[in-house]
């Protein structure tokens, strides 16, 4: 009787996989945005196209590139959904998208849209301050970049590890960009990098180890993306942010069609319906993400989004430089500044 | 001058939980002498040897070697040698590792181990083997191997369990004699364990049985055999037939039996006494009857059903037709020559005069024969 | 005509299973190899010097061996004494705890892990519990670094020295224990001269699990080893920053410190054959009879034991809090099973543990298969032929997972048949064939003692009866082997459904497995999901462990 039980199982698990398929066309998206905007679109979408099937794989922003570019021989996605727009610019090189020029590209700025059609920027993400609020007051939280340097928060500041991040890889490519700007050269901003690492208690791993511990205040402050931590609040989280005085360094999230997607008539559908003012503003309301296009009223924002984009003072970045560097940059980084850190000499 | 009780047991006893295996056992063996612990598998006598060696430590009674209390000394520190049934080898050494091992142990010097290790090699006829590794010598080899091992640190005891039981016959019955002249040559006290009869009186200058954790009887295998003391010896130790009678009378330890459902009145040893008139039982060893030409008084026929040849002498098992006296037909067995019956010729036995008398035993309360 | 090399069918088949097993296990990492030089078009070498002018590389490599030397060196230190205490000493309550000393082996990874940070993390349990007892105002350590991944290796990998040395002192001969003890040996050296070199074996076979599992261990380096890299974080920093030909060189030289190793290890244990001897009764069990160590023994299993689950237990606490509510709270002020009705209501939620049940089971099916038919074919035709296959079967042990990841994605990238490549990325075969591939030294090497334990007699024995060579397989040889193969079975299966560093290279959409899904829950800020997948991981992992104990008791 018993040798019956593993069979009976191996059944059930048979006729539980083969389940799944219902016939409907899939939409294959590989994203770094998280369950929530996901869920959030394809429950709206499929609404609307019942004949599609929207599915997601989430991962980080990186490694929907490096996996998009594995399985370039037998693409499994149909649209790259998500990531900086540096990302993008390197898949685009190496022909991991196809051209598609959705009917509100014209609404982007031109900046935000990638070379041939390949990708557009949707949302805009904005690295910003973050700070514990309940072992740090308002007043005394960072307001500046270079607040970060402050001996106060010597071993409080928490760094998402830069390698696996594009919002860590455009902060701290910022800091070089700028420096470039600055002297020509990339030395004052690895200088800069090696007294924030000097402040650096640990590079967490994810995103959520890094709330993990700011909230248990294992560390204080931090550097983060906006969206994340309003969600954060929603769920009455003690995290809270602030914009950098001196500029934040805009992110164009983009997306763009795989090539070789296997469902591109619903894929190019579904990314024509993405950058509808209707479906933005719905994740605007629901999942904090401001829309990369301008063209957007006043009615079609919510409160916190007209707030934010009033507060917001974008900084501009040699987008060109970062592309071309960022790699090299990070390089060097990972093998020369962390854990090298030299508290400024005083 | 030998010490008639170098190793002295006195009162060991021993339970596992609820099972009592061995009851009260005393013993005292001679300085040079070889015992032979012989007795059926559950009897006792393993436990009895591991006790000696200090694998268990015995529940009361004393353990004395050349005057010394052993009982309680951990098995590292008593100084005997025991050959393992399985010899139990350290598989991960060679035989001269093998051999040093215990050499090492008491820090002998290294000169003073190899000369050993080579003496103790050659004195079990492996003199060139210290080199081997145990999966390149025969069971007969790895069997002297253990020998010289135990026998290298000059034990003063030497323990043997089942020493021949993993060998073919062919084979044991030459390690058995390579055995005992290596022992003699050294003079060591020596335990042997068998269950065998033959290994028992071939090996022990005086053998022990034990049965169901009690000590039957101890002796010369001849006392064994001729006198056996309890019943279980009688049956355990050589064969016998068994058959019933009464006792007409008794003149000291002897007693004369009308045997059942016959005429004849056997003479034998009274083992453990009885009064004229008593039932009992006679066992009689099969060389102690003989064929009779002719029907005459004292004589019984009986049919051969069986005729076990065995070369020098041969085995015959009769039976005698039924009777009212007795509950069934009586089984005898005689030994004889080869030629003196056929199967299912119908021959007449008797008690010869050469043999061991036969042994009277009391017949136990509700036993049928 | 010499009857040597003879063509027979046995000889044949033999030389198919090694071609197979070849392609599978060996030609990848023949590619990969390959690809690391340029892959001809032209041979380079630039890249191999690339790797060499770069001192971090030569640390991080230079640090991937001592941790896994260190990792050794502190499992034994671990997994032999409890060995001995679980295995020789008869207490209250034994064979349940140990049982339990052997669950490390169940807690999956990732999230094993998280607990040990909820643990010993800054403000994890004991950390506060050992900075309130001696009044200190900070944490009492830092869980990073070196220490840290040493910790966590050691946790969950003294329980193959364990496992190893329970499973060997089991089969030790009694009688020679007490050969040496008769000889006046003292316990300290029978020990040293008896006992552990019979467990050679044994420990040798432990330890080279151990140093390969360390050499691939992913998620602690990874975690806790900041900026302290070892190979495996360097391979994937290379990936992540898209310097491909980097992580190339990294994935070679990572596979060529693991053959060295292996090689090394090799010349430490010839692997001679100990058991020449005729075989005894195993030794019995020391029985404590005073009270007080009796006691004294059972309290101290049942600590041990509890401290050994302390990880399991957090894990079940961290998935019954709702997201956000534990802060500075020694304990967490909420419970609730949220996270578990989330779990069980979305089918997609459900969708991971189905593809890593059905995945684990098609591979350990596959991997009992494959590793009997190539165990009962190198022992039938036995010289280089069974040799071959035997170093085939046993080969993906000694290569780490991520390597072994990258080398079956990079071979089945390309549709090229006549090259033997075919396109399996993307598709849901790839991943359980990899998790085939890992686990057949698992069921292979269980196979090939298994069969090696056995009389030869009986096959001739069944032969005799006019049973042929499939239905003696089936009837006589698998029912002996199965203690063995449901022993290596079940292990597989534990291991593939908790793998992570080779899923995470290969896995699709449709073959997304649990450890997957807790990446994302864990990448989602949803520790508490996270835990829940773990426990649900854990649950299962420990079923099958259950399930394995019956099938030994039934033969």
């Amino acid at each position: 009787m018993g040798k019956w039980v593993p069979v009976g199982f191996l059944v059930w698990l048979l006729g539980a996989v083969a389940g799944c398929d219902d016939g409907r066309t899939q939409v294959v998206i590989y994203s770094p945005h998280g369950r929530d905007l996901l869920e959030l679109l394809e429950k709206a979408y499929e609404e609307q196209h019942p004949e599609i099937d929207v599915r997601y794989l989430d991962m980080g922003s990186q490694e929907v590139y490096d996996r998009v570019r594995s399985e370039s021989a037998n693409p499994q996605a149909d649209l790259w959904f998500g990531g900086p727009d540096t990302i993008f610019s390197r898949g685009a090189q190496e022909g991991l998208l196809a051209s598609y020029r959705p009917s509100w590209a014209d609404s982007v700025p031109q900046a935000s849209q990638g070379p041939n059609d390949l990708y557009f920027g949707l949302y805009l993400a904005c690295p910003i301050l973050v700070y514990n609020s309940a072992a740090v007051s308002d007043e005394a939280a960072p307001r500046d970049w270079e607040d970060l340097l402050d001996p106060a928060w010597n071993q409080k500041v928490l760094i998402r590890d830069p390698l696996a991040s594009g919002t860590m890889r455009t902060v701290f490519g910022m800091v070089l960009a700028r420096s470039v700007a600055e002297t020509g050269d990339e030395g004052q901003g690895f200088d800069w990098l090696r007294r924030l690492d000097a402040q650096t208690k640990e590079y967490t791993l994810n995103p959520a180890l890094l709330f993990e511990k700011l909230t248990r205040q294992e560390g204080l402050v931090s550097i983060w993306e906006l969206t994340d931590i309003l969600l954060l609040e929603r769920r009455n989280s003690p995290l809270r942010y602030r914009f950098a005085t001196s500029g934040t360094p805009v992110i164009d999230d983009s997306i763009g069609l795989v090539t070789g997607a296997r469902n591109e008539a619903a894929a190019k559908d579904f990314l024509e319906w993405v950058g509808s003012t209707d479906a933005l503003s719905l994740v605007a309301r629901e999942a904090f993400r401001l829309p990369a296009r301008t063209d957007m009223v006043a009615e079609q924002l919510p409160d916190w989004a007209q707030k934010v984009l009033t507060a917001l003072k974008p900084l501009h970045l040699d987008q060109g430089l970062m592309e071309e560097r960022s790699a090299q940059w990070m390089e060097t980084w990972d093998r020369e500044v962390r854990g090298k850190g030299t508290a400024p000499a005083n | 001058m030998k010490d008639s009780s170098f190793l002295a047991i006195e009162n060991l006893d021993k339970r596992f939980g609820s099972l009592h295996v061995l009851k009260k056992i005393a013993l005292e063996v001679a300085e040079g002498e070889i015992l032979a612990l012989l007795g059926p598998s559950g009897s006792g006598k393993t436990t009895a040897l591991r006790l000696l060696a200090g694998f268990e430590t015995p529940d009361s009674g004393s353990i004395r070697v050349g005057g010394e209390e052993v009982s309680r000394l951990p098995a590292a520190r008593r100084g005997f040698g025991m050959v393992f049934q399985h010899y139990a080898l350290f598989p991960h050494l060679t035989v001269g590792q093998n051999v040093a091992f215990g050499l090492e142990t008491r820090n002998w010097k290294e000169a003073e181990i190899q000369q050993r290790v080579a003496a103790m090699l050659a004195l079990v006829d492996l003199a060139d083997f210290e080199g081997r590794r145990l999966g390149e010598i025969s069971g007969g080899q790895q069997q002297r191997v253990a020998l010289a091992r135990a026998l290298a640190p000059e034990p003063r005891l030497l323990l043997l369990d089942e020493p021949l039981s993993n060998l073919d016959p062919t084979l044991r019955e030459r390690t058995r004699r390579q055995l005992r002249q290596a022992i003699e040559r050294i003079g060591i006290t020596t335990i042997l364990v068998t269950h065998e009869q033959e290994e028992a009186f071939h090996l022990g200058d005086r053998v022990a049985v034990l049965h169901g954790g009690e000590l039957q009887q101890v002796g010369r295998p001849e006392e064994l055999y001729e006198h056996p003391r309890t019943r279980f010896v009688a049956s355990f130790v050589g064969r016998s037939s068994v058959v019933s009678g009464h006792l007409e009378s008794v003149d000291g330890s002897l007693g004369r039996v009308a045997i059942a459902g016959t005429d004849c009145i056997w003479e034998g040893h009274l083992v453990e006494g009885g009064r004229p008139g008593d039932e009992v039982e006679v066992r009689v060893r099969p060389e102690s009857l003989v064929f009779a030409a002719e029907p005459a008084p004292g004589v019984i026929s009986a049919e051969v059903v069986e005729r076990r040849y065995g070369g020098a002498m041969t085995l015959y098992f009769l039976q005698t037709p039924k009777c009212e006296e007795t509950p069934g037909p009586m089984k005898l067995e005689v030994m004889a020559r080869g030629n003196a019956a056929r199967a299912g010729e119908v021959v007449g036995v008797r008690l010869g005069e050469t043999g061991p008398l036969p042994t009277i035993f009391p017949i136990e309360p509700g036993a049928t024969i | 005509m010499s009857f040597r090399g003879r063509v027979t069918r046995p000889r044949l088949a033999a030389a198919g299973l090694a071609l197979g097993l070849g392609w599978l296990v060996g030609y990848p990492l023949l590619i990969t190899a390959t690809e690391a030089f340029g892959g001809g078009a032209p041979w380079t070498l630039d890249h191999f010097k690339a790797f060499a002018e770069r001192g971090d590389e030569w640390t991080a490599l230079g640090r991937s061996l001592w941790i896994s030397a260190a990792s050794v060196v502190l499992s034994a230190l671990v997994g032999v004494p409890l060995g001995f205490f679980f295995e020789r000493t008869e207490f209250p309550g034994r064979r349940l705890l140990g049982g339990l000393v052997a669950l490390p082996v169940a807690l999956p990874p990732l999230v094993g892990v998280i607990a040990f940070l909820f643990l010993y993390g800054e403000s994890g349990f004991i950390s506060r519990a050992v900075a309130a007892v001696l009044g200190l105002t900070g944490p009492p350590w830092r869980l990073a670094g070196a220490g840290a991944i040493l910790l966590v290796h050691t946790y969950s990998m003294y329980v193959y020295f364990y496992l190893f040395t329970r499973a060997a002192l089991a089969r030790l001969d009694g009688s020679v224990l007490e050969a040496a003890a008769n000889l006046g040996a003292s316990p300290m050296r029978i020990l040293f001269r008896v006992t552990l070199p019979l467990l050679r074996p044994a420990l040798a076979g432990a330890a080279l699990l151990t140093f390969m599992t360390s050499l691939a261990s992913f998620s602690a380096p990874y975690i806790f080893g900041g900026n302290f890299r070892v190979m495996t974080t360097q391979i994937v920093a290379s990936k992540l920053n898209g310097d491909l030909e980097m992580a190339r060189v990294e994935t070679v030289m990572l596979a060529g410190l693991a053959l060295l190793a292996l090689w090394g290890l090799r010349l430490l244990d010839p692997g001679d054959d100990l058991a020449a001897t005729v075989r005894g009764v195993a030794p019995s069990r020391r029985q404590l009879t005073r009270p007080l160590a009796k006691w004294g023994a059972a309290v101290a299993g049942w600590s041990l034991s509890l401290f050994l689950l302390l990880p399991h237990f957090t894990l079940v606490l961290v998935s019954l809090v709702p997201a956000g509510t534990w802060t500075t709270e020694a304990l967490p002020p909420v419970l609730f099973g949220g996270n578990y009705s989330t779990l069980f209501s979305r089918p997609e939620s459900l969708k991971p543990l189905l593809n890593s049940a059905w995945m684990a089971t098609v591979a350990t099916l596959g991997a009992l298969f494959l590793g009997f038919l190539a165990a009962r074919s190198s022992l039938r035709v036995k010289g280089r032929l069974g040799r071959l296959l035997e170093s085939l079967v046993s080969l993906p042990w000694a290569i780490p997972g991520t390597v072994f990841a990258v080398a079956l994605a990079t071979t089945f990238s390309i549709h090229k048949p006549q090259a033997g490549r075919f396109l399996l990325i993307g598709t849901p075969w790839i991943l359980p064939l990899a998790y085939l591939l890992r686990n057949l030294p698992l069921t292979g090497r269980a196979a090939f003692s298994g069969l090696r334990q056995l009389d030869p007699s009986l096959e001739e024995a069944s032969a005799s009866l006019g049973a042929g060579p499939w239905r003696t397989m089936w009837k006589i040889l698998l029912p002996m082997v199965r203690p063995a193969l449901a022993a290596g079975a079940a292990l597989a299966f534990i291991t593939a459904l908790g793998d992570f560093v080779t899923s995470i290279v290969l896995y699709t959409l449709d073959t997304r497995p649990i450890s997957i899904e807790i990446l994302a829950s864990l990448r989602l800020q949803d520790t508490g999901l996270a835990a829940a997948y773990g426990v649900l991981l854990m649950t299962l992992s420990a079923s099958a462990f259950v399930l394995w104990g019956r099938q030994g008791e039934r033969v």
